[in-house]
């Protein structure tokens, strides 16, 4: 009994030993790239203040669906962020890097489709202007075994060929973003249309009580 | 190899003989090369990972003009007498193009007579002319790393516990091996299958992980390279060390590998961390703010000496050749 005992703490020992060596998995999403594609709000490019989160959704997504949203924080509904940044990488406005680190053995995002989210403000619930990328392509890959790390990276350049992956925004030819470095084309946010507010309401009803006060004079 | 030492010990000699003509003869530069491989130290961690180079030769057995038709060399006036051979499956010598524009290729022996060698690629693309080949005995893992009472790293029951050894395979990818202490005592791939006889090519780096605290020497003794060397970078992993005894940094690849806009559109190099023991993946970024970054795309370290060795990831099934002269 105690030799069998002995060999079961060795067998979790060499596993913890061997878990111990194997290496991470770094993701990063960018748009830090050679030839096209910044993010833009209409003609300007997005500045340091402006949201890029990495993540997936819990559920299936499509363009109506964000369609239908009416409020910014809606696109959060089932949103997993697992890397946030802002659209200034190494002082370019309108280009962006996020990334993290998947550690060996805990990879529970293998397959999952990852979607680049972006907004106009400092978070994504008060933007007034949203972005929604992803790519048919884009799939958390099996975390490496050995001692080796590896890296999985792609940026919003796949967008110039499955542009269809835009579910919110829109992609512009010849955005001229960073002419000068070759940098020409976008992705555009696209506003988000509000829910009417209380106050809205309000004004509604006070120009219909003027509308009758006018139609009783008459 | 900011720690290593070479010690030349090559004899170029000058010779000017006033009035009649001026003459150069010069031996190979024969010397030692010292690398450490880290230990854990206080750090903690569970293991430490450092590269050993293989950068010196062992003495060839023969040299002269060659020609080649298809993988068959025919060596001018050779009368081989050492068995070239394969040896428990692993090929025991190589054959290495001196001359020409096929300088520093090489290609392992699978068969030879009295006065021609088989090689395992065609080569006769860069033979078509005379040029002058070696014919040099292979290195193998256990000249390198020890083996019996002369092993320098750490031994152990398993691969669990013993120090680990990854070289990248003829197919791109790494194998772990470790030295098999005990009862069938020896090296073992990490399923315990004999890997006595493994080599380890001109170039190439010995990935280490190192689980004891202490640091260890390991001291290679060869010839320097008298040419340009190539290293032949192919599609997925390529475990690398400068072709010379001498420092390299990032900046010695960025002609040679594919950049791109992202980490995972570029070739990918894996060095190690120095503060951390482990590996960090950088790539050489194109267009805005082009140069040689992290996977997390903050600024490389482009300073760092990565003589002793480095693993590329090729992403194009197109090589990429890392070429390197030595001026002496």
């Amino acid at each position: 009994m105690k030799i069998n005992k002995v060999c079961n703490l060795l067998a979790v020992l060499a596993f913890a030993l061997t878990s111990a060596l194997r290496a991470e998995l770094t993701i990063t999403a960018s748009a830090a790239n050679t030839v096209s594609m910044a993010l833009q709000s209409g003609a300007v490019l997005l500045g340091s203040n402006s949201r890029v989160e990495l993540g997936y959704y819990s559920s299936a997504v499509d363009r109506a669906l964000f369609e239908s949203y009416t409020s910014a924080s809606s696109f959060t509904t089932g949103w997993t962020s697992i890397a946030t940044g802002t659209s200034n990488w190494s002082g370019y406005d309108g280009l962006f890097s996020v990334d993290t680190l998947l550690a060996t053995g805990n990879n529970t995002l293998l397959n999952k489709q990852l979607f680049i989210l972006v907004g106009n403000a400092s978070s994504i619930a008060t933007s007034t202007e949203i972005a929604v990328m992803t790519n048919s392509s884009w799939l958390v890959p099996a975390n490496p075994t050995g001692d080796i790390p590896e890296a999985y990276g792609f940026d919003i350049l796949d967008v110039t060929t499955q542009q269809s992956g835009i579910l919110f925004g829109s992609y512009s030819a010849g955005g001229g973003a960073y002419p000068s470095e070759g940098v020409v084309d976008a992705v555009k946010l696209q506003a988000v249309v509000p829910e009417p507010s209380t106050g809205a309401l309000m004004m509604i009803g006070a120009a219909g009580l003027v509308a009758l006060r006018r139609l009783r004079k008459v | 190899m900011r720690n290593n030492i070479l010690i030349f010990s090559a004899l170029i000699v000058s010779l000017n003989i006033p009035h009649i003509q001026a003459q150069e003869v010069s031996t190979p530069i024969v010397g030692f090369n010292t690398t450490t491989i880290k230990g854990t130290g206080s750090s903690g961690q569970s293991s430490f990972a450092s590269f050993v180079p293989v950068n010196l030769s062992k003495a060839p057995v023969l040299k002269g003009a060659a020609t080649a038709a298809g993988t068959t060399i025919t060596i001018s006036g050779a009368s081989i007498t050492t068995n070239l051979n394969p040896s428990a499956g692993y090929p025991s010598h190589y054959l290495l193009i001196n001359t020409g524009t096929g300088a520093g290729l090489l290609s392992d022996i699978t068969a030879y007579t009295s006065s021609t060698v088989t090689t395992a690629d065609n080569l006769s693309t860069y033979l078509s002319t005379p040029a002058t080949v070696s014919i040099i005995p292979h290195i193998k893992l256990s000249d390198v790393l020890g083996t019996g009472a002369g092993l320098l790293i750490a031994g152990g029951a398993s691969v669990n516990v013993a120090d680990n050894v990854q070289l990248v395979d003829s197919s791109g990818n790494m194998k772990v091996y470790y030295y098999k202490s005990g009862i069938g005592a020896g090296w073992k791939t990490s399923s315990n299958a004999d890997a006595t006889g493994l080599i380890v090519y001109p170039n190439e780096s010995i990935l280490v992980y190192r689980k004891q605290t202490s640091n260890i020497s390991v001291t290679q003794t060869g010839t320097v390279a008298d040419q340009e060397t190539k290293a032949v970078i192919t599609q997925n992993l390529n475990g690398i060390s400068s072709g010379f005894p001498i420092a390299m940094t990032l900046s010695n690849l960025t002609s040679v590998l594919t950049g791109g806009s992202s980490v995972g559109g570029a070739d990918n190099v894996l060095v190690v961390n120095p503060s951390t023991g482990k590996l960090d993946v950088v790539y050489y970024k194109t267009g805005i703010g082009a140069g040689w970054k992290t996977s997390a795309n903050a600024n490389a370290n482009t300073s760092q000496d990565i003589s002793d060795g480095f693993v590329v990831k090729r992403r194009s099934s197109s090589p990429a050749i890392l070429t390197q002269n030595i001026t002496r």
